[in-house]
């Protein structure tokens, strides 16, 4: 008998527990491409603010030892575009959108999320308050647990849909900064964003990243990610979301394990464009060759 | 666009730091100007390399790489019959107009891969100048098959070791003038690209020039490989590019 994959996030009911992280999928249209995007547990949107945005000069992004930098910028399309152009399309490629969203202010928040409200084919948003690349990129919202309340709490008051807050790894107690998203009302959370790093060059004698510095994510800080989830899901009853250098299954099993209820794929995207659907395959194959028949019999259960 | 895990077919040795590898995907179709997205093998680095396809024929796909780095070493290790995984081809590739006679293609260096394909493409049906630039002869590099297509090959090198002694686009502004019925296609090093996109502006030559940009996904999701528009827009040189008008492109 096939394993039952499905996850439940708040309201919200997964039909597997893989999404792909904001800003390694872009609005969906090109991996559709490549496969049916129907079948991921969902698909979270590049961050989404109320004005397109440009982003950052180049260079970008650089490699740097199992991982990479990244300093884009929160470029995108703006919500206005975003509601026109690309949600038909992920409409009709039956995508499970959940929509990331960032503001300067608060006040951006919630304009945002008001102009999303009521759109067919959303299914949760996820609240940007840890980007580390732009100066008012939400980061300076994520950081205070006081303020990561507030902000989750008024979005929380002007939308119908689930609402998931991703969080900054740049917390003294991620313990505490959990808890305080949890009672201001968010549905789940996820983390970890990139980590503020950055790379130089020694010939130059320079940044390698126009920004300076940037957001470092792949492999190099799985271990890290695995620990903040850990620490976040004994201290919240909401569910939580696995992030930071999923490459393959046996990643994916190991947040499952660690407290989370779902997990996001990101980098893993850029090197293999499968990935994604290649995690789900080998979660299913785990859960068959362990005997479980389903994913939920995994979840929280590392044996300590 | 595909990702195929595609065979070793062969691999030549070119100099010190090139090679050719060809790759059994079994495409049949690519526009000049297009790339591919090649899997790093283990031990080696964790994107993907992007590089310019060369020829595509029988199903057998043509690179060429220049070892520089982790990623190129571990792809140099790749030995007939082992298999690597190709994404491609990707991109928005050289698109030529029909009413210009002769196309004017000017490379720098390990810039020949798409413009070797676009002489390819159009030997036969135009007059092609080949204009071709390097700091030594031992980087130019594809110049029997340059020679076999029936181009017109004009060379020079920085250090004089072939052709003319200088910079290639000093030889083009010598040798061209008034460049009526022709249209430029160029793929280099940054400062060559701007050369040419001068001289086009110059004298109202319609130019395509191809960028190269370190890039992530190759794919157009992670948008780290923009290039910087005259509107003040970004486009990805991953899929607008890497081949763009010059006239729109922002020279520094």
């Amino acid at each position: 008998m096939q394993p039952n994959l499905k996850v439940n996030i708040g309201k919200l009911e997964l039909k597997n527990p893989v999404m792909v992280a904001s800003g390694t999928f872009g609005y969906g249209e090109e991996f559709a491409e490549l496969y049916d995007i129907s079948k991921l547990g969902a698909v979270v949107t590049k961050g989404i603010s109320l004005k397109p945005r440009e982003g950052n000069p180049m260079p970008r992004v650089i490699e740097t030892p199992s991982g990479m930098i990244n300093a884009i910028g929160l470029a995108n399309v703006g919500v206005e575009v975003f509601l026109k152009e690309k949600m038909p399309f992920l409409r009709k490629a039956q995508a499970t959108v959940v929509v990331n969203i960032f503001g300067e202010s608060v006040e951006e928040y919630v304009a945002v999320a008001l102009k999303l409200e009521g759109t067919t084919g959303i299914a949760a948003l996820e609240l940007n308050i840890s980007c580390p690349n732009v100066a008012a990129g939400g980061a300076c919202f994520g950081t205070d647990p006081g303020t990561a309340e507030m902000v989750t709490r008024t979005v929380k008051k002007v939308t119908s849909f689930p609402l998931i807050v991703k969080l900054s790894l740049q917390v003294t107690n991620i313990a505490e900064m959990a808890g305080a998203v949890a009672g201001a009302g968010a549905d789940a959370i996820s983390l970890i964003n990139t980590i503020p790093a950055m790379a130089i060059d020694a010939r130059t004698r320079r940044p390698v990243l126009a920004n300076v510095t940037g957001g470092l994510s792949g492999p190099a800080i799985k271990p890290i990610a695995l620990r903040m989830v850990h620490e976040a899901s004994k201290a919240v009853n909401i569910p939580v979301i696995g992030v930071g250098g999923i490459m393959n299954g046996t990643d994916a099993i190991e947040f499952l394990l660690a407290g989370a209820s779902a997990v996001q794929v990101g980098t893993a995207n850029f090197v293999r464009p499968t990935a994604a659907p290649d995690i789900i395959s080998e979660i299913r194959s785990y859960l068959l060759e362990e005997h479980f028949d389903s994913v939920n019999r995994i979840i929280g259960q590392l044996q300590i | 666009m595909k990702e195929t895990e595609a065979q070793v077919a062969y691999k030549e040795i070119d100099g010190e730091k090139y090679f050719r590898l060809g790759l059994k995907t079994g495409w049949n179709e690519f526009v000049a100007g297009q790339f591919v997205m090649l899997e790093v093998p283990s031990g080696g680095t964790l994107l993907r390399r992007p590089f310019g396809i060369v020829k595509l024929a029988g199903g057998v796909l043509e690179i060429c790489i220049k070892v520089v780095g982790k990623g190129t070493s571990a792809i140099s290790l790749l030995q007939p019959g082992q298999t690597v995984s190709v994404l491609g081809p990707l991109g928005t590739g050289f698109s030529v107009q029909k009413e210009k006679d002769t196309a004017v293609l000017i490379a720098g260096g390990y810039g020949v891969a798409p413009l070797f394909a676009l002489a390819a493409s159009l030997s036969g049906q135009k007059k092609i100048i080949f204009y071709y630039g390097a700091k030594r002869s031992a980087d130019l590099l594809y110049l029997d098959g340059l020679k076999s297509l029936g181009v017109e090959l004009r060379l020079a090198t920085e250090d004089g070791s072939a052709g003319e002694k200088g910079l290639v686009t000093e030889r083009i502004e010598k040798e061209m003038s008034g460049f009526e019925g022709a249209a430029f296609f160029a793929c280099g090093p940054e400062g060559l690209l701007s050369a040419v996109s001068k001289l086009a502006a110059r004298d109202n030559v319609p130019t395509q020039v191809s960028l190269e940009r370190y890039m992530a996904c190759g794919i157009g999701v992670c948008l780290g490989c923009v290039v910087k528009m005259k509107d003040g827009s970004y486009q990805r040189a991953c899929r607008e590019g890497p081949v763009f008008d010059s006239e729109v492109v922002l020279w520094d």
